[in-house]
């Protein structure tokens, strides 16, 4: 095990107390310099295979790939079925995160062709096989700001980044916004493109005529590689852009509104982020109908984005928006028109040694979780078995940027109580989590006394985050632990680069 | 009622809200043989919620229906005020269900189709022996009367004064309509009669009254509609049966923090001019009376047991 | 206890309670008085986590009610303790008005 973790310099065995309390901060490194020059002779290359060739790529290289395509990406595929062919093997494979689809790369996975993995998340069969130790060494999992910090710090060297490119120019200019598989913010794209050493844009939509709009300019961009389709519209666009139809949603949604609406910084100039998901959504409609009461003026919303909040853009109820991934597919055309639809890339959103990430203009945000415990950590990559199937994503990023962080999720899902002793993943440190929202009611981390003295009197449930759980566990009885194995399958890495937790094998 | 729950909550500040209180305004109707919707009530926060063993549950499950609420009061009892609807009295479940529910200490029993006043008595026998043979203060639980047919409209003064232990009596709208002959309209004429009397009867006995359910849950516009009427007619509560109608009902009896600074100042007023012996009590020129003064005292009874808190 | 085993000799005696709907569970219940070990077998999604708690409800209500030989199979889909509690109960009461009534 100590051979597998030596490359890792910051790991630190982790003991069952609080993390922050053993922590120091980490002093903020200096960013290398963006890419200026890429190759500019011959850039439109016919296939793959011969954008393999060029990029010289060799075994034990670290390819990397943009998640902004979602469920319906085909690049990763196309290109890794490309590399097979050359026989190319023990690559590192360094997505911003890995959606299920993803599934369909297990048989390089099972052959050697990709022995090592970085990325944000990770689901299905991929997942099972990493967190069994099935890896050369532990994976790495990062938050959106810290693989943007890793990847700017020289810290991930990327080798060659295949960027799925819905619109490019034959010069090299690319976009997110135009073509058949358009996704939006090309935000995680736009730091590997900024660092790796080669880019090759992998496109369906190559236009002659340069590009109005600009997301990744010509200057970061080695070669062109045009296919038929690198993403399916269907996967592309995300369920979760619907308010709850659920009661009990809908109450930690009003719960959460409440929180929001008589915070003491619910006024003009108010930032906040809400995510996806049915509660965020609902949130964030209830937040809307409570600002054209008190007629306040957001100055901006950030992170992903979706619906609501690009009508409250339009409608002149936020000032500016900031996004570094869009979740709802109508609303991209709106990022060409609207100049304070600001796309910015996942370093200008999160990057904790980027001067000013977005993050950092936050009043509020609500984050959701797989399960939480009495210390307020947050786990959003695996579930209460155990078992890796999500990511950190900006979550942990999100937390220590907003002046207030509001956790919604249910007390009970099903049987299960998400309200534990110790979460089976420490994702986001309790110490930047300072309301949980639930359908029994709220409970406020001690550590915040100025909140729990400013919510003394608002109409909501409050609890002492003991009692919420003692009442849940009154209700279903107090759960088994699960069993752990002595693999680590991956280690998962807060913002600025300390190790917070490991994932170990389940039994 | 998409993302609100309640606007007047954003006026008020409270944390006693959401103790158990004794107004009930909202009878909140859950399945009896239905363990998740049981397990998922209390979040809902109504004044009330009433377990239902009779039109909820089909005839083969009336067993599973009576032993799971049993369980329920046992061993999951939330803090708020907890009912069960049993079956009527001419079924063959009815003295079961008094016999295993009673012991349990249900804040009453709901008893369907109630038509004559001899009906009540029988159960206020029943739940007395029942209370005598389990150490529980005789005359403890309640009895909620529902009225579904003619007679029992035609009776409903001696309903609710036919036994110590009536809290409520309340309408039962779709069997009433089949007992008269009729049909249910939107516009609700066919009730007309039948919800004055019931609320009037009520309040000549001085026991609640409790509108009937309305079950068209889209449609919210005609159920506040439904609600403001009720409350105007003088109902203290609504019968409901999905949780966004809480909120709703809720809203509509809430005072606000408005009607509840008005209260203060009527009795502010009032209390000086005691003090001062004063012959006339004005407030802004207005003259105070008697029932001006009995109903700023009622608001803030109200207020504070709905849990409210306020100054003074 | 066997888990996720479907094949229980049932005759067309066995009595039933419970649903298959959220949070309940579906019992199926025969005595065989001839025998004197039990047969359960539980098929649900939270074994791993309230497995011996499901267990410990199922042995106590079993010895309440002195009962020997029993055949139980349970699809559960979260119930909780007092769900348990009342399904078994039904179907034990079930078990025993069908004894008498032959």
């Amino acid at each position: 095990m100590k051979d597998e973790l030596t490359f890792l310099q910051k790991y630190k065995e982790f003991n069952n107390k609080t993390w922050y309390e053993a922590q120091v901060e980490i002093p903020k490194q200096p960013l290398l310099q963006t890419r200026q020059t890429a190759n500019t002779a011959g850039k439109v290359l016919a296939s793959l295979s011969k954008a393999i060739d060029a990029v010289e790529l060799r075994n034990g290289m670290t390819v990397s790939f943009h998640h902004a395509l979602r469920n319906g990406d085909l690049v990763m595929q196309m290109v890794f079925a490309a590399i097979h062919e050359k026989g190319i093997k023990n690559l590192t494979l360094s997505a911003s995160s890995l959606s299920l689809v993803q599934d369909v790369l297990f048989p390089y996975f099972e052959d050697g062709t990709i022995t090592t993995v970085d990325t944000s998340g990770a689901r299905g069969k991929l997942a099972t096989w990493i967190q069994a130790g099935k890896l050369s060494k532990p994976a790495i999992f990062r938050t959106h700001g810290g693989r943007a910090r890793a990847i700017s710090t020289g810290e991930l060297k990327i080798d060659v980044a295949f960027l799925a490119a819905p619109c490019c120019d034959t010069l090299g200019n690319v976009n997110g916004v135009d073509g058949k598989a358009a996704c939006g913010s090309l935000g995680y794209a736009m730091v590997d493109a900024a660092y790796a050493k080669t880019v090759v844009a992998v496109t369906d939509n190559l236009v002659n005529k340069p590009l109005e709009y600009v997301s990744i300019p010509a200057k970061q961009v080695d070669y062109i590689v045009e296919v038929p389709s690198i993403g399916d519209p269907a996967g592309i666009a995300t369920g979760s852009i619907r308010p709850s139809k659920s009661p009990v949603e809908r109450l930690i949604a009003h719960y959460a509104a409440q929180v929001i609406a008589n915070s003491s910084c619910f006024k003009t100039g108010i930032s906040f982020q809400f995510g996806s998901g049915g509660i965020a959504i609902s949130t964030a409609k209830a937040i809307r109908t409570e600002m054209e009461k008190r007629k306040i003026i957001a100055s901006s919303a950030v992170g992903g984005m979706t619906g609501v909040l690009i009508e409250m853009l339009q409608d002149g109820l936020i000032d500016k928006v900031y996004d570094p991934q869009t979740f709802d597919t109508s609303i991209i055309h709106i990022m060409k028109e609207n100049p304070n639809y600001h796309e910015i890339s996942a370093s200008d959103y999160a990057n904790p040694f980027v001067p000013a990430p977005a993050v950092d203009l936050l009043d509020v945000a609500v984050l959701s979780a797989t399960e939480m415990d009495v210390d307020f950590n947050v786990n959003v990559l695996t579930n209460s078995y155990g078992k890796l199937i999500g990511a950190p994503g900006g979550h942990p990023d999100a937390a220590a940027g907003a002046k207030l962080s509001i956790v919604t999720m249910p007390l009970l899902r099903g049987r299960l109580p998400m309200l534990l002793d110790r979460v089976n993943t420490i994702v986001t440190p309790g110490n930047t989590i300072d309301v949980l929202v639930t359908e029994y009611g709220i409970a406020i981390n001690p550590l915040r006394q100025d909140l729990v003295d400013h919510y003394r009197r608002l109409a909501v449930p409050q609890y002492h985050v003991d009692e919420l759980q003692a009442k849940a566990y009154k209700l279903v009885g107090k759960p088994q632990d699960n069993t752990f194995g002595n693999i680590i399958g991956g280690v998962v890495e807060y913002r600025d680069g300390r190790i917070i937790d490991v994932v170990r094998n389940v039994k | 009622m998409e993302g609100t729950f309640g606007n007047s909550y954003f006026a008020l500040a409270n944390k006693g809200g959401f103790k158990m209180n004794s107004l009930y305004r909202t009878m909140f109707f859950v399945p009896g043989n239905d363990p998740h919707k049981i397990v998922k009530a209390e979040v809902y926060r109504p004044d009330c919620i009433v377990y239902d063993l009779e039109d909820a549950v089909s005839i083969t499950e009336k067993d599973s229906a009576r032993i799971l609420v049993k369980h329920a009061l046992e061993e999951i009892r939330p803090d708020i005020r907890v009912g069960v609807r049993i079956n009527g009295i001419d079924t063959p479940f009815f003295e079961e269900d008094v016999r295993i529910i009673t012991p349990l200490c249900p804040d009453f029993l709901r008893l369907p189709k109630t038509e004559k006043p001899e009906e009540v008595q029988l159960l206020d026998k029943l739940i007395s022996e029942i209370e005598q043979k389990n150490n529980i203060t005789v005359g403890t639980i309640k009895i909620v009367c529902t009225i579904e047919t003619a007679l029992g409209v035609y009776n409903a003064y001696k309903l609710a004064t036919a036994s110590s232990r009536v809290l409520a009596i309340g309408l039962g709208a779709e069997d009433f309509c089949t007992d008269m002959k009729t049909t249910r309209s939107a516009d609700c004429e066919e009730l007309r009669y039948a919800r004055g009397k019931i609320v009037l009867d009520a309040h000549a006995a001085k026991v609640l009254a409790l509108d009937f359910v309305y079950s068209d849950i889209k449609n919210t516009e005609g159920f506040l509609k439904n609600v403001l009427e009720a409350k105007q007619l003088g109902y203290t509560g609504k019968s409901v049966v999905h949780p966004d109608q809480i909120s709703v009902v809720h809203e509509c009896y809430g005072a606000t923090a408005k009607d509840i600074e008005h209260a203060k100042a009527v009795l502010a007023a009032y209390d000086e001019a005691t003090a001062n012996g004063s012959g006339v009590i004005a407030l802004n020129g207005k003259m105070i009376d008697a029932p001006m003064v009995t109903r700023a005292k009622d608001v803030l009874a109200y207020a504070k047991e709905a849990g409210v808190t306020y100054e003074g | 206890m066997l888990e996720g085993e479907k094949q229980m000799e049932f005759s067309e005696k066995a009595v039933v309670a419970g649903t298959d709907k959220k949070g309940d569970v579906r019992l199926t219940l025969e005595v065989f008085p001839n025998q004197s070990e039990n047969k359960i077998v539980i098929e649900s999604k939270v074994l791993a986590k309230y497995g011996k708690q499901i267990e410990s409800v199922i042995n106590k209500m079993l010895e309440q009610y002195k009962l020997a030989g029993v055949y139980l199979h349970a699809i559960d889909q979260g119930a909780f303790d007092f769900t348990w509690k009342a399904r078994l109960e039904t179907a034990i009461l079930r078990w025993q008005t069908k004894v008498v009534s032959k």
